[in-house]
């Protein structure tokens, strides 16, 4: 296991995507809001940081996947003793650690560009939040590449997906006067809590960094049994 | 000789495509068989229902123990290898996947015997058609498998690459590997197998030795044994 994971982690790194999605687009972000908007940069700083890894997590990593499954490994793989949990935990566990590497990085550069309190406990407690919810997002690419059929359908279902956990949270706009039943659905939103355990861990604020890690333990308890129950070897 | 695998009464249909009906075989060790018929046929499916990868929906197979997979080795006709990975890579992680400690000398070994130490460093995907193939068996046969199932393996290889091919599913069989495999290259098929398996429109038409076949069916050469079963079988039903 140990095997696959640091050759995974490895083969991460030199992933294009993760540079762009995960580097190039939010610091970009996060330096244009700093010099033409810096008052919301401090606001919108835990949303950046939230879809840059989302994006690299679950719409990148469902491409991976799907090409992986048309090419036939997942074939291979069905015809070797590994079992299915041990391969989805060691290439999710290790594509999570590079994210959430690159996540901290990013992170760091936008509390020092913004007026955001940081600490290095904040930045520590971030890391678990980062952590867990990159890896119940890999879980959930695993789910989608595994029911669609072709890229223009995994394109159409990642954006179902993602445009309403990220316009139906406060990742840049606060939802705090919305309708009761936008608030009662951001429960049921792990994107709203992936944004409040990180906001939680600028703050220290113990008893939401807490909540939300329970909350996000949750989506990613149920996305790991998803995806071991929907995997699809073969082409569909 | 011991029986590997048991196969009685396999059937596999795709939607209403009925692609494997009553097939009965059994693989003994050391055997080297090889799965002959025309494209379509369904010798793919029926290897993939003896690795157990396609569900059978009727039948039964019995394997030699229960974790057969742990002494089986598989190449596949489309030579997947993992995204990004390097040949070397690649023979890593198969190793860990078959849960195999392998030093780097015996990394290297493996490399030579498969003519690809030369690649080792090279991304998989991006080697020729004929070394992506000779890495499929190589890793294929990394954790010392007893039994071997290569599908096509010289499919889209010029007479060289084919060649190369042969001399490696000799080498298996000097290392006492059970090997099946399916192919159209009568060389291949003349100078190596030990018993063959006519597949036509998802039956097992024809069993035996190339000897037994040849006299039963009155012909000299694998072309002609091939014509002949195909047709014969094919008209008869």
């Amino acid at each position: 296991m140990s095997t696959i994971f640091l050759l995974q982690a490895k083969s991460s790194m030199k992933d294009l995507y993760l540079v762009i999605w995960s580097i190039v687009i939010p610091i970009t972000a996060l330096l244009s809001l700093a010099h033409f908007f810096p008052n919301y940069l401090s606001y919108s700083l835990a949303g950046i940081i939230a879809v840059s890894l989302m994006f690299y997590a679950f719409v990148t990593f469902s491409f991976t996947a799907l090409s992986q499954r048309r090419r036939g490994v997942y074939d291979l793989l069905h015809a070797t003793p590994m079992p299915l949990y041990q391969y989805i935990l060691s290439i999710s566990i290790a594509n999570a650690l590079v994210a959430v590497a690159v996540s901290s990085f990013v992170l760091m550069i936008g509390l020092f560009i913004s007026d955001v309190s940081n600490s290095i406990m904040g930045i520590v407690l971030s890391l678990p939040v980062l952590f867990v919810s990159a890896v119940m997002y890999l879980f959930l690419s695993f789910i989608v590449s595994s029911i669609v059929k072709t890229e223009g359908h995994l394109s159409m279902t990642t954006n179902l997906i993602m445009l309403p956990m990220i316009l139906g949270s406060s990742a840049f706009y606060s939802l705090s006067d919305a309708h009761a039943i936008v608030q009662w659905l951001q429960v049921l939103n792990p994107f709203e809590w992936f944004l409040s355990g990180i906001r939680a861990a600028f703050t220290m604020d113990f008893a939401l960094w807490g909540q939300s890690l329970l909350f996000l333990f949750i989506f990613f308890s149920l996305f790991f049994v998803g995806s071991i129950k929907t995997f699809s070897y073969g082409r569909r | 000789m011991n029986v590997l695998i048991q196969a009685t009464g396999l059937r596999k249909a795709f939607r209403e495509r009925q692609v494997v009906k009553d097939v009965t075989l059994e693989i003994k060790e050391g055997e080297v068989i090889a799965l002959m018929g025309p494209n379509g046929a369904g010798k793919s499916t029926i290897i993939g229902m003896l690795l157990d990868t396609i569900r059978v929906d009727a039948g039964e197979i019995t394997y030699w123990r229960s974790d057969f997979k742990r002494a089986t080795g598989i190449q596949l006709q489309s030579t997947p290898f993992f995204e990004g990975y390097t040949v070397l890579e690649n023979v890593k992680l198969f190793a860990s996947i078959y849960g195999v400690k392998v030093s780097e000398s015996e990394i290297q070994q493996q490399l030579e015997a498969y003519q690809l130490e030369e690649m080792k460093k090279v991304i998989a995907s991006k080697l020729s058609i004929g070394q992506q193939k000779r890495l499929a068996i190589a890793l294929a046969t990394l954790h010392n498998p007893k039994l071997v199932f290569l599908d096509e393996p010289s499919a889209g290889l010029d007479p060289k690459g084919q060649k190369k091919i042969r001399r490696l599913i000799e080498y298996l069989k000097e290392k006492n590997v059970t090997v099946v495999f399916a192919s159209h290259d009568m060389l291949e098929v003349n100078h190596i197998a030990d018993r063959l398996m006519f597949i036509n429109a998802g039956e097992l038409v024809a069993n035996g030795t190339p000897c037994e076949l040849y006299k039963r069916y009155g012909v000299e050469t694998m072309e002609d044994l091939y014509d002949k079963v195909n047709h014969h079988e094919g008209d008869e039903r």
